[in-house]
């Protein structure tokens, strides 16, 4: 950890991102979060160490209280806040097959966490192809309707699949 | 010496008072009790909470059930209130024209002027003095946006702002070489128009717009002639205190402020005949209320809200009494001016308008309830003789009567749910009362509508506990200014958000209205109904009408208990000179109980042995 004590000395006003063996696909949305947000941060590369221990380093590193890890040996992405007991980290997300826009929620809720804002939990991204409702609503609520025997069950079963089929 | 046991069944709760008599006006009293009401008040099933509560108050008594010589019920009277919100005035604009809203991060700052164009478009136009207000959908990543933005203006083409569909506003701004406005979170960015003259405009942190809320700098900007300027009245007013905004000139856009025809009242007095059309407003209604007192019947125009609640009211009360319909009279109402956040037809991003509103409340006052039925059922279930045993504000008055420091004249109010009430006694034990439309239920529909919750159950959180605001992980700062911390990290879920602070712990709020704001609304309309109702129910039961002639005002039952209605009604009767204050029944049991405390006492005073 020698290279953390060097720069613990100095507190700067931003949420700390400390990386560990991780790439630029699961760090940039991190930062993207806080940017849009409007709280700086600052980025520093580590070899070694365990998720929540560095998630705790780096926000008793930040002036602003908040610190976030990114593991890749462990697969895990840990946000963290000063005043928190070090084994219980506000949020950690796992990084084994993570959606960016989850990685970008929690590089937001960082920020929010700085700014005293609620924070967001896992809303999808509003895309242009999110319209319409998708079709399988329908057949849910026709098979939660049923009561038939299980020759008419066949038959309704039949028809449900040649309609989605029909659909799809 | 005998054991009496005086019920009062409310809407809300069942009470229990338990006494030993052993003489004429020889009373002590043993122990109370209080539990839910089970079933509609005056119905049978009341039975059931009745001996649930019954059994409750004998428990720590060495007395069992079978030892009590007489039940008591109260003779409830039978008053129902509900409630209706008639909308006046609501914004429509077909083929959308505006955006206003509030995302939590816009980017860049400043007042653009441009047409709108999709992204991709932007490629193929050739470099000119038009200005572009550039439409960046949700499939475009904001760096390759960024990058098409960057290029676009390296050609010389001029880029005066750009909404955009995801959160992306400050990283797209903070990625070109000179900040624009760009307008973010807009959740329908297929229905913006394209090739139409578009003013874009977001305010500096802690600001809100200036010119696109302002119908003159609207008309400016787009070249408007007073009748245009007409129209765009209710889109300036719409942005409003928002942050951020865009107004796009539609060729064919249509918007106007639509008066909704509301229905009329009917007030039928003694003497008098009154029509008053609802969209007048509450002063009007309630100037009419008053002038037409004591009102017979009030009728509405059927078809509308308010004809719809009247059918409504009648119908239960008929129900539960067994009389027809056509008997049920409509006594008194509570009109109250509201407004109501409605979403404006044809928005791009959610957008809301305040439309004007009156709340009115109702009430049917009929004939006796069934209570003497109810009597012969719970004397069948307990093998008890059970009695009805006097008019339930007499009874009442008796036992806020026992409040030490009071005495006649003294008037009691009760605010309920439905209707508030009033009774006065004076020093020769004369007892008038009345009833008021318009209680608990009304100020929770106030809260429901002004704050656009759509949740009933929310509304009366907010009604009855205090709000708090989450400001770090470890601690809360009340709605007084307070702040208390906590050694358990609080759920992230209640970080930074305002919290109702009920029994079962805080609740979030999802608005992102002020604190402040939340408290303003709950204030109002507990002002608008209790305060008003108050005063206007101790004005019908004061000798001459005059409040000031009252020396005494006990507050009982729930509603006294209210972390802020004592205080707020304390408040508007000080000028009276009159003692306001919780009654507190017995010495003991505050504001409760009053009603089966007078029953026992009033039995005691009758008994002869």
């Amino acid at each position: 950890m020698a290279e953390l004590s060097s720069i613990e000395q100095e507190r700067k006003p931003t949420v700390r991102v400390i990386a560990c063996q991780i790439g630029e696909r699961e760090l940039s949305p991190i930062l993207w979060g806080l940017e849009e947000e409007g709280i700086p941060s600052e980025v520093q590369s580590v070899s070694g160490g365990e998720a929540v221990a560095l998630a705790r380093q780096a926000a008793q590193m930040s002036a602003l209280n908040v610190g976030v890890a990114l593991h890749g040996g462990e697969g895990k992405a840990v946000l963290h806040h000063r005043d928190l007991a070090e084994g219980a980290p506000l949020f950690t997300l796992p990084l084994q097959g993570v959606e960016s826009f989850r990685l970008r929620l929690l590089g937001m809720n960082a920020a929010r966490l700085v700014k005293g804002e609620p924070l967001l939990f896992g809303e999808e991204p509003v895309t242009a192809a999110s319209a319409d409702d998708p079709p399988e609503v329908a057949f849910e609520r026709q098979a939660c309707g049923l009561r038939p025997g299980s020759e008419e069950l066949l038959e309704v079963v039949v028809r449900t699949v040649i309609e989605l089929l029909g659909k799809g | 010496m005998r054991y009496i046991a005086g019920v009062d069944v409310g809407n809300n709760t069942t009470e229990i008072a338990i006494g030993e008599v052993s003489g004429k006006g020889k009373v002590r009293f043993l122990s109370s009790a209080m539990v839910r009401t089970v079933g509609i008040k005056g119905t049978l099933r009341n039975v059931i909470g009745i001996i649930d509560a019954l059994d409750l108050a004998l428990q720590p008594l060495a007395i069992q059930r079978k030892d009590l010589s007489v039940v008591l019920l109260n003779e409830a009277t039978p008053v129902i209130g509900d409630i209706a919100m008639e909308t006046i005035t609501e914004t429509i604009i077909t083929e959308s024209a505006m955006i206003g809203h509030n995302p939590s991060t816009p980017g860049g700052q400043g007042l653009g002027l441009g047409q709108t164009i999709g992204l991709p478009e932007l490629a193929a136009v050739a470099a000119d003095a038009q200005p572009w207000v550039v439409i960046i959908p949700g499939t475009a990543e904001f760096a390759d946006a960024a990058e098409q933005l960057k290029r676009a203006l390296s050609r010389g083409l001029k880029i005066a702002g750009a909404i955009v569909q995801k959160d992306d506003g400050v990283l797209i701004n903070n990625r070109l070489p000179q900040p624009i406005p760009i307008v973010d979170e807009v959740k329908f960015i297929d229905r913006v128009p394209v090739g139409m003259p578009a003013a874009l405009e977001v305010a500096q942190p802690g600001r809100t717009i200036e010119k696109l809320s302002n119908p003159f700098d609207i008309a400016t900007l787009f070249h408007l002639d007073p009748e245009e300027t007409r129209k765009v009245v209710p889109i300036a007013r719409a942005l409003m205190g928002t942050r951020s905004a865009v107004v796009i000139k539609t060729p064919k856009g249509d918007i106007e402020e639509r008066r909704i025809p509301a229905g009329k009242i009917i007030l039928l007095g003694h003497r008098q005949k009154v029509e008053v059309p609802v969209d007048e407003g509450a002063d009007a209604i309630m100037a009419k209320v008053a002038d037409v007192y004591p009102m017979e019947e009030v009728q509405a125009e059927p078809g509308t809200n308010v004809g719809g609640m009247f059918e409504h009211v009648r119908q239960v009360m008929a129900d539960l009494t067994d009389q027809p319909v056509s008997t049920i009279r409509v006594q008194d109402i509570l009109a109250v001016d509201t407004f109501k956040p409605q979403q404006i037809l044809g928005s791009l991003a959610g957008e809301y308008a305040l439309g004007n509103a009156v709340g009115l409340a109702a009430m049917v006052h009929t004939q006796k309830l069934p209570m003497q039925r109810l009597a012969r059922k719970l004397e069948e279930e307990i093998g008890i003789q059970t009695m009805v045993g006097g008019v339930e504000a007499d009874m009442a008055i008796r036992g806020a009567l026992t409040t030490p420091g009071t005495d006649a004249p003294l008037a009691i109010v009760d605010v309920g749910g439905g209707s508030t009430d009033a009774s006065v006694i004076n020093t020769s034990c004369e007892i008038k009362s009345t009833h008021q439309a318009g209680a608990g239920d009304m100020v929770t529909m106030l809260i429901n509508t002004e704050l656009g919750l759509e949740d009933f159950d929310l509304a009366e959180n907010i009604k009855k506990y205090p709000l708090a605001k989450v400001e770090s992980l470890f601690h809360m700062r009340h709605e007084d200014g307070s702040v208390q911390f906590f050694q358990q990290a609080l759920d992230p879920r209640l970080f930074g958000r305002v919290v109702v602070l009920t029994d079962s712990g805080p609740l979030p709020l999802e608005t992102r209205q002020l604190l402040s704001k939340i408290v303003d609304v709950r204030r109002q309309a507990k002002r608008k109904v209790f305060v008003k109702n108050a005063l206007r129910a101790l004005e019908r039961v004061a000798p001459a009408n005059n409040i000031r002639l009252i020396s005494f005002v006990a507050m009982v039952g729930g509603s006294g208990l209210d972390f802020e209605i004592p205080s707020m009604i304390s408040d508007a009767l000080q000028e009276y000179g009159v003692v306001t204050g919780r009654a507190n029944v017995r010495g003991t049991e505050g504001p409760r109980n009053a009603v089966a405390t007078g029953l026992v006492l009033a039995y005691a005073e009758e008994f002869g042995g």
